[in-house]
């Protein structure tokens, strides 16, 4: 080879070499290559920053690896080395690596090993690996919601349906309690509630939908707020305990429905004990508090309940679907308000809605 | 003619399949939860147990899967032998456990001829 084709040559691997450096650069991937003589591992920086250092580090041998791989991780990723070496393939390996800081970060390796050769590249998938985490866990809630909707919404059928199929069959073979008033009572009230807890359901779900999109919509008008919570706390058999005339300007429909369902959750989860409403004028705020004297909310679980499609305690001992709460607080946002609970275990709880009385809304 | 025990936690489901099978002619008792149902059989004359058991998978105190378990557990020799119909509305739910007892699924919301043919099954 003459020397002007050595020079070409040589000129070219540097070209490749630094047009390699600056692609790994720019993609922040990590290469590294281990040699298999001294156990010493040739590697640029975001190599080293993927293990959390900000700087290239003197040295590292393969040991040095050991220190930063999640015990848990080891063993597969060995096997998965190993396959490598068995099949001469590129392995992709997913696992955890412990920061210095103590702190947990996800690495993809890439791992291309050729008997004495072994090259790769390491990339830092933390945000993408709690991506993955927070969708599947939203995906678990999401499933657990549906499975508990789908119930709340066959009970009341259940009680529809072995009604009018037995009201039918009554009246076909000329039973006479089929027409007696206090059956024919029965079935038109337990129709009425069925009907009713059916509506609430589906209105619950439709706001959902509505919040998501940001169509929840609002009639804003000066109320008698204190008529509404007579109104509210007549409707579930709750105690007024104080109630100031204020007017406020809100969309009516919507705090009569963060009431009631304030008032519903009370009764609900208030083991049968008497619910109390209180509504207090301050210079420019109505706070209205709902009390109940149940089996109150663990501490953790406090800003969970607020959460969509979530609830404090399983649905086989209080039944709804955990939307409520989350729908209120929505309401109550976009009247410039906020709503607040205190709770003690064993005591009850008091859930109170605070809102402006003169509203820029 | 043998009894029925229907063990459900809304009231207004309880009431309209006592009231259907009282119209059939059953004689019924009813239980608002699993554990309140469990006392009252366990209270209950060997010779007077009923032919069937209703119960609701999804119930406050002591939930469907939880009775089984527990009849299935420490009832064996009382209530082991009793049918138990598990009323659902969350699809077919098989409790992980070794129940001697024979096993009915009921979906909710039910037909009335569906209920009231197990039933007649069982207790006629």
């Amino acid at each position: 080879m003459k020397i002007e084709e050595k020079f070409l040559s040589v000129q070219n691997i540097f070209q490749n070499e630094k047009l390699l450096r600056l692609a790994t650069e720019a993609s922040h991937v990590g290469v590294w290559e281990i040699n298999q003589h001294n156990k010493q591992v040739h590697r640029n920086l975001f190599h080293d920053m993927a293990f959390g250092y900000k700087e290239l580090q003197p040295d590292w041998d393969i040991d040095k690896y050991a220190e930063h791989i999640h015990p848990e991780d080891l063993p597969i990723l060995l096997e998965k080395f190993k396959s490598a070496q068995v099949e001469k393939s590129v392995q992709n390996i997913e696992f955890r690596v412990i920061w210095s800081d103590k702190s947990i970060h996800w690495v993809k390796v890439s791992a291309n090993v050729d008997g004495d050769q072994q090259v790769g590249t390491i990339i830092d998938i933390t945000e993408k690996k709690r991506s993955e985490i927070a969708l599947n866990e939203a995906l678990f809630y999401r499933d657990e919601f549906l499975s508990i909707a789908s119930h709340e919404l066959k009970t009341p059928l259940t009680t529809l349906k072995l009604q009018s199929q037995l009201f039918k069959r009554l009246i076909a073979r000329q039973d006479p309690s089929a027409y007696r008033p206090e059956k024919v009572d029965r079935l038109i009230d337990q129709t009425d509630r069925q009907v009713s807890r059916l509506s609430r359901l589906i209105d619950n779900m439709l706001d959902i939908s509505r919040i998501r999109t940001g169509k929840l919509s609002f009639n804003f008008e000066s109320i008698n707020v204190s008529e509404l919570v007579m109104a509210v706390a007549q409707k579930t058999n709750t105690n007024v305990i104080r109630s100031d005339e204020v007017f406020c300007i809100c969309d009516k429909t919507r705090i009569e429905q963060v009431l009631m369902n304030l008032l519903n959750n009370a009764h609900s989860y208030g083991m049968g004990r008497p619910v109390s409403i209180t509504l207090d004028k301050s210079n420019n705020h109505v706070s209205i508090s709902v009390t109940d004297q149940g089996m109150g909310i663990e501490p953790q679980n406090i800003e969970k309940i607020f959460n969509r499609f979530k609830r404090a305690v399983p649905a086989s001992e209080v039944s709804g679907i955990g939307l409520g709460l989350y729908i209120s607080r929505e309401i109550i946002n976009a009247h410039k308000g906020r709503i607040e609970v205190k709770s003690i275990v064993g005591k009850g709880s008091t859930f109170t809605v605070h809102l402006p009385i003169l509203t820029g809304v | 003619m043998k009894s029925v025990v229907v063990i459900d936690d809304d009231i207004d489901v309880l009431d309209v399949i006592v009231f259907a099978l009282q119209s059939d002619g059953f004689d019924v008792q009813s239980y608002s939860n699993g554990k309140l149902g469990l006392e009252g059989l366990l209270n209950t004359p060997r010779e007077s147990l009923p032919g069937l058991i209703i119960v609701d998978y999804l119930m406050p105190e002591m939930d469907g899967l939880t009775f089984i378990k527990e009849i299935s557990s420490n009832h064996k020799e009382l209530l082991g032998g009793i049918p138990l119909a598990l009323s659902s509305a969350m699809g077919t739910v098989n409790p992980d456990v070794d129940c001697k007892n024979e096993l009915i699924h009921l979906h909710k919301p039910m037909d009335l001829d569906d209920l009231l043919n197990v039933v007649r099954k069982y207790c006629s």
